[in-house]
């Protein structure tokens, strides 16, 4: 490496390499704002869409609307009941409050669940303690789809799933636990930042006299925000963003029990789709964007943190 | 290891509450009783009012709560689990086999009922609400009827009368020629197609596959399919067929043939005029309204088509197998090559709807009494809202095409000044009751054939006969040449006998095939 | 962390690595398996027997007792609270086994409990038939017996199963629980009472405490389905067995697994299923290579990129990217098919570039449109790179902290050398990167094989191969999903997620077995 031509003056090089540092810097700034139109250029279609013109319009072929308008939230928040469309209750604001009471629900289940066995796992020693990691490694390789269908079964025996009419809110009780109930076996990110917290401080603390459940209460438990905050970030958004399990164990029948992915979603490719419901559907992608979105770009430290300390441990 | 007891104690709680709640008792209640009634949410509101005159006039004992549904999905909501819908259900009578068959309906066993249905049915009706309770066996061998038909539907054609004059609309061809027509003012460039078929499912498309060959005067079927409600005696490679699919390729290609647009918003193409007319059924009227305005709807039987040198070019005389899936006066013999200038006509399923009782609205009561109270209670008020004059009421009322026996005579004599019905809704009802002639009733009296045809994929391999699209094995199922498409249509004959899909190695090298035991 | 880096860039690379850890893992740790964990897994067992029977002659007439009825041993050492809730669990058992409460079912069905679910467990159930004594014919009096439920029976039987498990751990426990209390008094010491107990919870207990929730929840959602769909894999439940007739369906051994590989099988679906089989294995497989290296090495290039010294903006177009996270996945995807779709935006600038007629990207049913056929390369190419949009920004952010912790003198070093930028990325940047992460290459690997919501939510495997089931772009997974919840052919679709698991978990054992992260996961700290 060491014999590429070397150029004879100093001050020469350092104007060169000055140069060349700004070209390649502008030569980035290119391909960074290529790369965020890209980025840009869905995101900012279905907000378009949402804001166009005409109310209930299919996919269209203009990328900008020719008119605007905020026709199509207002169908969003009216297309129910009396207004239902072709028999759907499209009843967004139900869906918008079933998918908020599930992921509060569930995330104060799962983080709890996964702070718990992450400490155990991390800082206890107990006899089944490397069995219990294998079998949840394993666990965590079959598709979970397979138990899905189970599942379903499970939930309909004790009369929570499959309801429909007065009894259909069951279907959600019956979600919030399929969905917190294996929360606990994803401990693995929580796991590696139990792990980064000294030993020595657990132990010190059990000279002092403490129990477990002091140290994992007084002194573990407050070093873990960023945990914590990750955990709940991601078991709260996981309603939002999860689609199947939801169709497949509130199914098609009750549409004021949907949440909000499954009614978006059978807008625009359900038992009774609708290709006229587009633009509905963008206004209703906006909405349920919106408060992730914030929320996610609030916590976005916590968000990192927790997806770095992840890759690391896998 | 004491304290992990206390842990597993409320584990085994946990697992055994729910179960020992599941035990709960049942309601039981004498006097009135309320029924839940499931009904098309189109004719929700007439029923209701009809129902409300029954109490009033009969005082029954009864409370009726009525339920608009989708007649299309009832039968499958109540397949999965009768507890969870109507005391009496509105379906489509395909699904009669299936539900009886699982003992989810209940037999009609009150004799006033009876004689009411054997009286005002027509015969191939009553053909097809005759069924098993439970599946057949050698010990099992008792029919029962299981539904009351009040609702008749078949295919036919909807046309805009703007562009299509009525004497175009009985041929395919003329349909063809006034797309044509269209084409010469539209000002997008784009092509107008003549018809759209709205669904692939085997309903939309039966009107070709069960399409009939107009001969001195009569008309012949050109596929077998259940004849005799038998699982084997199906038949659809035939000349005619590969003739029928050989036309339907070629308007499939045409420049102003025909346009396969299923799922919703088909009624959207119609109003932008990429297509003047439709196949469809009574339950689409309001959206082709929608689409053309009421005074512009037109209505015809399922229009002729006439076979061209090109749609007979190679196909050669055969022999039908000698086999027993062939009808046996035909076993052995010639099928003979389909002539150009051979004159068709599509076909339909003649179906009807029907009202069922739950058997879950009877086993919800423990002790005899009740349940006889109840069923005898449902009985009366289903035979009251299927009589002639109430079918008749709720024609004029929701459009909903009576199924009695003579409802064509019925509806000939309706006139629209003075009966208070649209023209075009009396010209639909007798568009689909002139199908009669040139329909069956859909033969699914066996869960078991219904699945075959509707789930194992056979209407889908009609489509891909048309497009020529047979997704792997494409070189051997290439339909532009005739041993191609028989062999697709042997595959779809095959699929309904067995409900999957043949071996091809194992398929005669010649078709039609002698045999087709794997 | 330099030094490591460093040693590392000596090894043979990832690929040859991981080769040798697939032949080791076939030569050596499964026969290491065989040859000594088997054998030392019974000697275990050997022991445990051993103390078992000590304990029963040794025990105090309570511990012997306690064998027998539950929570007596508690009793004899006076702690009445834990044999109260010990003989409370065991008339709870006793009474669930020989009552065998019901469950109704789908359709009114009754579903027994208890010893009648395991004998259930055989799957003999009975189709809908008339009671006794009602001469053969239907009277709405007698009304019916309704058709046996297999799915319940088989789910019943296993929560049977698992209660019988769980009451033998309490069962034990109860006896351990005596015998302790034993050995307390023969040391003159008190055996604890309740409220000791409870106080150990919270501390050398803790971990059962904190535990026992996800343990019986995993036990109930995770394991028991897991378990049932395994088996479900050895019945006859598809549609044509229980084509709308029956609800029952039986064992069938291996039957399943043969039709997978011999069409001669006179499988539920014809050869079907044999014939899409191995082609949707490969496309999974090819699937999973892309997606994971096109996010893995496109996000490493941005978060080079934006990490670039003297780059104004970072935050925003971080913030730019990240949207794509926060955005719910299902919003994304079902955005871009429509932004591609036939008569969609990006069809119609391309028509207005001069292309003369729509691409159909994703492989639309090809009902919807006839003149447009789909090609199946294209389709699979656009869905690789769609997931690069969806991927790359969270390889990036993961990244960029890893990118900032590499030390700078490498760099310096390097620069001082002469070498160039591009060599400065695959000889120090790369490796680094690479190692550092090597546990989220293989659970990403492993997350793509069953990568549902994108192939779902895009294309839902089309183009579709009419009537087989599966499409072109179908994955294991969302055939999976098909065949079960579209077709009801459940007992080929958990064959197919029994065939996904070995899959996963033959290259997850093996990788991360190897990897620093499981062997010296103790040390770590």
């Amino acid at each position: 490496m060491a014999n590429v031509v070397m150029n004879p003056s100093k001050k020469k090089k350092y104007r060169s390499q000055k140069a060349a540092a700004r070209t390649s810097l502008i030569a980035t700034y290119v391909v960074l704002s290529i790369l965020a139109l890209i980025w840009i250029i869905p995101i900012l279609w279905i907000v378009l869409s949402a804001f166009r013109g005409d109310v209930r319009g299919t996919v269209n072929s203009n990328y900008f609307p020719s008119t605007y308008g905020v026709g199509n939230f207002v169908e969003l928040f009216t297309s129910h009941g009396e207004n239902a469309i072709a028999g759907v209750d499209y009843a967004f604001l139900k869906w918008f409050r079933n998918t908020l009471i599930i992921s509060v629900v569930d995330c104060l289940i799962s983080t709890f669940l996964v702070l718990s066995v992450a400490y155990c796992i991390s800082k206890l020693r107990f006899k089944m303690r490397k069995a219990f990691m294998n079998i949840t490694m394993i666990l965590g390789l079959f598709p979970g789809f397979m138990s899905m269908i189970a599942i379903y079964y499970l939930l309909k025996s004790i009369g929570l799933s499959g309801n429909t009419g007065d009894s259909a809110w069951l279907n959600i009780v019956g979600l919030i636990l399929a969905y917190s109930a294996g929360a606990g076996l994803g401990f693995q990110v929580a796991k590696g930042f139990f792990d980064v917290i000294p030993t020595s401080l657990v132990e010190s603390a059990k000279l002092d006299g403490c129990t477990n459940f002091k140290i994992f209460w007084k002194i573990i438990l407050p070093l873990s925000k960023p945990i914590i905050i990750y955990t709940a970030l991601m078991s709260f958004t996981g309603p939002w963003m999860d689609f199947i399990f939801a169709k497949v164990i509130i199914g098609d029948g009750a549409p004021e029990m949907w949440t909000v992915s499954v009614g978006l979603y059978n807008m625009m490719y359900g038992p009774q789709p609708d290709s006229s419901l587009f633009t509905v559907f963008a206004a209703g992608c906006v909405m349920v964007g919106i408060p992730i979105v914030t929320l996610f770009m609030a916590l976005q430290r916590y968000y990192v943190e927790g997806v770095t300390a992840g890759a690391v441990k896998g | 290891m004491k304290r992990k007891s206390l842990f597993l104690s409320s584990s085994l709680l946990f697992l055994t509450m729910p179960l020992l709640a599941g035990c709960g008792g049942k309601s039981s209640s004498g006097g009135t009783k309320k029924i839940v009634l499931w009904v098309g949410s189109e004719s929700a509101a007439f029923y209701k009012s009809k129902v409300a005159d029954y109490i009033a006039s009969e005082n029954p004992g009864i409370e009726v709560d009525v339920v608009p549904s989708d007649i299309g999905s009832a039968g499958g909501v109540m397949d999965k689990d009768n507890t969870t819908c109507g005391d009496i259900v509105s379906i489509a009578h395909d699904n009669i086999g299936k539900l009886s068959q699982k003992s989810l309906i209940a037999p009609i066993v009150d004799e006033d009922l009876l004689k009411q249905i054997d009286e005002d049915n027509p015969q191939g009706f009553k053909d097809v609400i005759e069924n098993y309770l439970g599946a057949p066996s050698e010990d099992n061998q008792e029919k029962y009827v299981f539904a009351v038909p009040y609702i008749s539907q078949a295919l036919f054609l909807y046309y805009d009368t703007r562009y299509v004059q009525p004497d175009e609309a009985d041929t395919f061809e003329g349909l063809e020629q006034a797309a044509a027509r269209y084409d010469t003012i539209r000002s997008d460039g784009k092509h107008t197609k003549s018809f759209l078929v709205t669904g692939t499912d085997g309903f939309n498309f039966s009107f070709q596959v069960l399409a009939r060959k107009l001969v001195d005067g009569g008309n012949v079927a050109t596929s077998r399919i259940y004849e005799g409600f038998d699982k084997n005696a199906c038949y659809e490679q035939s000349n005619d067929q590969v003739a029928v699919m050989r036309w339907l390729q070629r308007s499939h290609n045409s420049t102003n043939g025909f346009l396969l647009k299923p799922g919703s918003k088909w009624e959207i193409s119609i109003q932008q005029k990429d297509a003047l007319a439709s196949i469809g059924g009574a339950w689409q009227y309001e959206a082709f309204k929608s689409a053309v305005g009421e005074e512009n709807i037109g209505c015809k039987p399922i229009p002729t088509f006439t076979l061209t040198e090109d749609d007979v070019a190679g196909i050669e005389d055969v022999k039908y197998p000698n086999a027993d899936y062939v009808k046996e006066e035909l076993r052995g013999k010639t099928d003979p090559a389909p002539v150009a200038g051979t004159t068709y006509r599509g076909g339909s399923f003649v179906d009807c709807k029907c009202f069922v009782i739950n058997m879950a609205a009877i086993q919800k009561f423990d002790n005899s009494e009740d349940r006889e109270d109840i069923y005898y209670k449902m009985t009366k008020l289903v035979k009251y809202l299927s009589t002639k004059e109430v079918q008749k009421e709720s024609f004029k009322a929701a459009l909903n095409v009576p199924a009695f026996k003579g409802a064509d005579e019925y509806i000939a004599s309706l006139d629209p000044e003075k009966d208070d019905i649209s023209k075009s809704a009396l010209d639909m009802a007798k568009a689909q009751t002139a199908m009669n002639e040139f329909g069956i009733a859909q033969p699914f009296v066996d869960g078991k054939l219904n699945t075959y045809y509707y789930q194992s994929s056979a209407p889908d391999y009609y489509e891909q006969g048309i497009r020529n699209d047979s997704g792997i094995d494409k070189e051997y199922y290439d339909t532009s040449t005739v041993i191609g498409i028989r062999r697709v249509l042997f595959l779809i004959e095959y699929v309904w006998r067995n409900g999957k899909r043949p071996d091809i190695s194992k398929i005669s090298s010649t078709l039609p095939a002698a045999s087709d035991k794997q | 962390m330099a030094d490591e880096v460093m040693t590392q860039e000596k090894k043979p690379n990832f690929f040859v690595r991981f080769g040798r850890g697939f032949v080791n893992f076939f030569t050596k740790s499964i026969p290491n398996f065989f040859t000594k964990k088997i054998p030392a897994f019974f000697v275990r067992i050997g022991h445990w027997f051993r103390d078992f029977g000590l304990r029963f002659v040794d025990g105090s007439i309570g511990t012997k007792l306690s064998h027998f009825i539950l929570g007596a041993g508690s009793v004899y050492h006076g702690q009445f609270i834990k044999g109260l809730i010990y003989f409370g669990l065991q008339v709870l058992f006793v009474l669930y086994m020989v009552l065998c409460p019901a469950i109704t079912g789908p359709n009114g069905v009754q579903v027994p409990t208890g010893y009648k679910s395991l004998i259930n467990l055989q799957l003999a159930g009975q189709d809908a038939h008339l009671p006794e004594g009602s001469g053969g014919r239907w009277t709405p009096g007698g009304g019916i017996i309704p058709a046996d439920s297999s799915i319940l029976m088989l789910l019943l039987g296993l929560v049977t199963i698992a209660i019988i498990i769980l009451y033998i751990i309490v069962w034990l426990s109860n006896i351990k629980s005596s015998y302790i209390a034993d050995t307390a008094v023969k040391e003159g010491r008190k055996p604890s009472s309740f409220k000791e107990d409870c106080a150990a919870l919270l501390d050398n207990r803790f971990h059962i405490l904190m535990l026992t929730p996800t343990c019986l929840a995993a036990l109930v959602f995770t394991v028991l389905p897991t378990i049932m769909m395994i088996c479900i894999a050895f019945t006859t439940y598809n549609a044509t067995e229980m084509t709308g007739i029956t609800e029952l369906f039986h064992w069938n051994g291996f039957d399943n697994f043969a039709s997978l590989f011999n069409s001669k099988t006179d499988s539920a679906l014809g050869i079907e299923i044999s014939k899409r089989f191995f082609p949707v294995l490969g496309w999974t497989f090819i699937w999973a290579i892309f997606a994971t290296f096109t996010c893995y090495f496109g996000g490493i290039l941005l978060a080079i990129l934006i990490n670039k010294k003297g780059l104004w903006g970072k935050k925003a177009f971080r913030t730019i990217f990240i949207l794509t996270i926060a955005i719910p996945q299902f919003i994304s995807l079902l955005v871009m098919r429509n932004l591609f779709d036939i008569n969609g935006p990006i069809n119609s600038i391309l028509q207005n570039m001069g292309v003369s007629k729509s691409i159909n990207f994703l492989g639309q049913s090809t009902t919807l449109e006839t003149v447009y056929p789909a090609n199946v390369a294209v389709v699979r190419i656009m869905v690789i790179v769609i997931n690069m949009w969806l991927g790359i920004p969270y390889t990036m952010l993961m990244t960029s902290g890893i990118l900032m912790n590499i030390p700078a003198d490498l760099y310096e070093a390097a620069r001082v050398d002469g070498t160039s930028n591009v060599k400065m990325f695959f000889k120090i940047t790369l490796p680094y990167v690479i190692f550092i992460t090597t546990p989220y290459l293989i659970s990403s690997f492993v997350g793509n094989i069953n990568s549902f919501n994108t192939i779902f939510l895009l294309t839902e495997g089309g183009p579709a191969v009419t009537g087989y089931q599966a499409g072109e772009t179908d994955l294991l997974v969302t055939w999976l999903y098909k065949l079960t919840i579209n077709k009801g052919d459940f007992n080929t679709g958990s064959v197919i997620g029994i065939f996904t698991f070995i899959i996963t978990a033959t290259i997850t054992l093996i990788t991360y077995r190897r990897s620093k992260a499981y062997n010296e996961e103790d040390t770590f700290q």
